[in-house]
């Protein structure tokens, strides 16, 4: 099966300038899959490339194993998609947005559609002028998921959000997307809140300046990396003789650092060196991104 | 833009009115010392001066080149549509230009969001004096320039003027009380003409000047709260306008239904036309009629676009549109449905209704042009609006670019016609030569639009400028043709 997302070499040029240089990702069906960066990484010119609203300047970009540029309508078909800051027409109610993209759609769920709108609490006849961010949102993602689409990309979904609302997006994304067909439906979202999908994401990508500097699943992220605190009874050793992801921390008779992929090697030097206590603990997703970006 | 191309075009629109003697030289000089004065100098006051200029520059040059234009006639063929166009132009757009002259930087301001650091700023009071100081000098010169020209009937000169003085009247009150958008500023712009036309046509002066009291009164007393209460964000109210294209929408399938729902002030501005030419035509100003039912028709015409594409993305409805229809696909379902309404409201409806006045416009060959003209501004309107500037921008430099490309055009045609060794005429030869022109605008027009949207080349600029080079070049060689094949008048 080919994968879902597959961008090559993706360079995205605007008059002022390049915002993706060369970025390459491989995201496989099922999977959900994040963009960390910082602002002006290249993450929404990903999304837009990849979605048809810019024109890659050089590079492959394929879904389902379709070029985008040449298979348009196929590709739009299985594609939805959340803004950030989702826009309707004004005059319209929820009823009547969610005729309307019923309307631009082929397939659309229309018990998925009611359900949602259960959850979300949606007044069917408010006009869209009247709703909040989070209620738009929330419109948006009904819009998207009732089209029962294959990749649902997500820009900055929960940002200026309340927790409450946030936590019901989430569900409602992991929940009720991806529950019919787990398999098939495949999710790729950007976002500055890593924390908010440290348990949801499968893999991630870090961008930095338009490229890609670290690309993983978060599993296998977790494992490789590892905070150690050791105390001794005299004081701690001077340097570490491995490699070191951040500048050694040394206070006393404690020493922390975090090791790269060799953390039974940096527990066995400490046990040599006399650490009377060792404690390890994993990376959250925001700290591996904050050491990678 | 960069600075010193802004430089560049200020000065080159203020060269001619330096050299067209002291009365028009005074306030030129003053304009050109802020634009000499933003670009050399690094204080704080240059640094808000050369933003003011940055964006004065399309509204701001404009006025002054269409002001200006009297001055052209001395150099241009005394005959035909040529010298009609010459004249008629900086009067009729001395009603419009100096209240958009004015206006656009601060709309601008809103739709980019830098207008709320002029309330929060200790300096905004005189952040906004230099704004406006610099919109009446422009507004100032303008008029200068139009009064010096040769009038072509008092009722002129007095409309000229009154376009003038609601503009400097208006932009205060706009800024501080109005919603600072494209609908709003089109409202503001257009009620001066809508005030001033009839009864200047009908009466002369006396009227024209209490026009202008009421309206001042109007401006500075009623429409402030009723832009507060969101009555009048629309053209005319949503209230009045809704409904009926709702009406209408609710026959369509969803899709085509939101597209003509968006078209809703085109109809609201054609509709406002035929009253306007039913006002004028039944109360004996049978020959002023059918030139403001052309211009709200032209305006409507070019405003289509912009709301099907400007407005759409403005909204932020347009790229979720994008995401699941073709490019090519939304760029066809946006410009049918537009050119369809601007079809039937700027062309059919206004025709029909001359039609039966019995006016000139029944004639199949005056109808014809007039089809022709509404597509002209329609696709100049298209080409401006497929990248997503905001409404009023893209109406303004679809207005630039067809008054330009059509004087141009009409001028080169004309150029070459008597180079040639033909004189202009004005048989119907000449009319079927110019409409070849224009059906070639219309082509390059929506071939620029169709290559900006859905192609998305790297400079559309490039593009466009190619385009227009071509639109000369064939208004040059049919030209040529029409003058050898056609008997000298």
């Amino acid at each position: 099966m080919s994968p879902t997302i597959d961008v090559q070499d993706l360079v995205v040029r605007y008059p002022r300038g390049e915002a993706v240089k060369g970025l390459s990702l491989t995201v496989e069906p099922g999977r959900c899959h994040a963009l960390f960066g910082r602002n002006g990484a290249g993450k929404t010119s990903t999304l837009r490339a990849l979605l048809g609203l810019v024109r890659p300047t050089s590079g492959q970009v394929k879904l389902f194993g379709l070029d985008v540029t040449q298979h348009e309508a196929e590709v739009k078909a299985r594609v939805a998609w959340v803004p950030d800051a989702p826009g309707f027409h004004p005059w319209m109610t929820v009823a009547e947005v969610l005729g309307y993209a019923a309307a631009l759609r082929t397939r659309w769920n229309l018990a998925l559609q009611e359900h949602l709108l259960t959850r979300f609490e949606l007044d069917l006849s408010a006009p869209t002028s009247a709703l909040s961010k989070g209620q738009k949102t929330q419109l948006a993602l009904v819009c998207a998921i009732a089209a029962d689409p294959e990749l649902l990309v997500l820009d900055e979904p929960t940002s200026g959000l309340d927790p409450l609302v946030r936590r019901q997006f989430l569900e409602a994304v992991i929940g009720v997307f991806q529950e019919g067909d787990p398999a098939k439906k495949t999710i790729l979202v950007s976002t500055h809140l890593i924390s908010e999908f440290e348990g949801v994401v499968d893999g991630f990508t870090v961008l930095s300046g338009g490229r890609a500097v670290l690309s993983t699943e978060a599993d296998v992220a977790r494992a490789r990396y590892c905070r150690l605190r050791a105390w001794f009874d005299v004081d701690a050793p001077l340097g570490v003789p491995m490699k070191t992801v951040k500048p050694v921390s040394r206070e006393g008779r404690m020493l922390e650092f975090i090791v790269d992929a060799e953390t039974d090697a940096a527990r066995g030097w400490l046990t040599a060196q006399g650490a009377v206590r060792i404690d390890a603990s994993a990376l959250s997703l925001e700290e591996i991104f904050l050491l990678a970006a | 833009m960069t600075a010193s191309r802004v430089s560049w075009w200020w000065l080159l629109s203020l060269l001619p009115v330096l050299a067209a003697g002291p009365t028009r030289a005074l306030p030129a000089v003053l304009v050109l010392g802020a634009v000499v004065f933003a670009a050399r100098a690094s204080s704080p006051l240059a640094l808000r001066l050369r933003k003011e200029l940055r964006l004065a520059v399309l509204p701001g040059t404009l006025l002054l080149v269409c002001s200006g234009a009297g001055a052209w006639a001395e150099v241009l063929p005394a005959s035909g549509a040529v010298a009609g166009l010459v004249e008629t132009l900086p009067w009729v757009l001395s009603l419009v230009l100096p209240t958009a002259a004015l206006l656009l930087p601060m709309v601008a301001e809103y739709e980019r969001g830098t207008l709320t650091s002029f309330f929060l700023s200790p300096l905004g009071a005189r952040a906004f004096a230099e704004k406006f100081a610099l919109g009446a000098s422009l507004v100032v010169l303008s008029w200068l320039q139009v009064s010096a020209s040769d009038a072509p009937a008092p009722e002129l000169w007095w409309l000229a003027l009154g376009g003038h003085v609601l503009a400097l009247a208006t932009a205060p009150t706009w800024f501080f009380f109005a919603r600072k958008e494209g609908t709003s500023l089109g409202l503001v712009t257009l009620t001066p003409f809508f005030v001033a036309t009839p009864i200047g046509f009908l009466a002369g002066r006396g009227p024209v000047l209490a026009a202008l009291a009421l309206y001042g009164v109007v401006m500075l007393a009623v429409l402030p709260k009723a832009v507060r209460r969101g009555a009048l964000g629309l053209p005319l109210d949503e209230a009045l306008s809704l409904p009926g294209a709702r009406w209408a929408a609710r026959l369509a399938p969803p899709v085509i239904s939101a597209e003509l729902t968006v078209q809703r002030d085109v109809l609201v501005l054609a509709l406002l036309g035929c009253v306007a030419f039913a006002g004028l035509f039944f109360n004996g100003a049978a020959q002023a009629a059918p030139m403001a039912l052309f211009l709200l028709c032209a305006l409507a015409a070019s405003l289509s676009p912009a709301l099907a594409f400007s407005e759409s993305a403005r909204l932020g409805t347009l790229e979720p549109l994008l995401v699941v229809l073709p490019r090519g696909a939304v760029f066809r379902l946006k410009a049918l449905t537009s050119l369809g309404v601007t079809l039937l409201g700027c062309g059919v409806v206004p025709l029909a209704l001359m039609g039966a006045s019995e006016l000139e416009g029944a004639s199949v060959i005056a109808a014809f042009s007039w089809l022709v003209a509404m597509a002209f501004f329609w696709a100049v309107g298209l080409a401006t609006s497929v990248h997503g500037a905001g409404v009023a921008f893209a109406m303004v430099s679809a207005w630039a670019a067809a008054f330009l490309g059509a004087f141009v055009q009409v001028l080169v045609f004309a150029l070459v016609s008597l180079a040639v060794g033909s004189a202009l005429g004005s048989g119907h030869s000449r009319d079927g030569a110019m409409a070849v022109v224009f059906f070639v605008s219309i082509g390059l027009a929506v071939l620029v639009a169709w290559r900006r949207f859905v192609h998305q080349p790297a400079a559309p600029a490039r593009l466009a400028v190619l385009a227009a080079g071509l639109s000369v070049v064939v208004a040059a060689a049919v030209g040529a043709l029409s003058a050898l094949t056609s008997p000298a008048s």
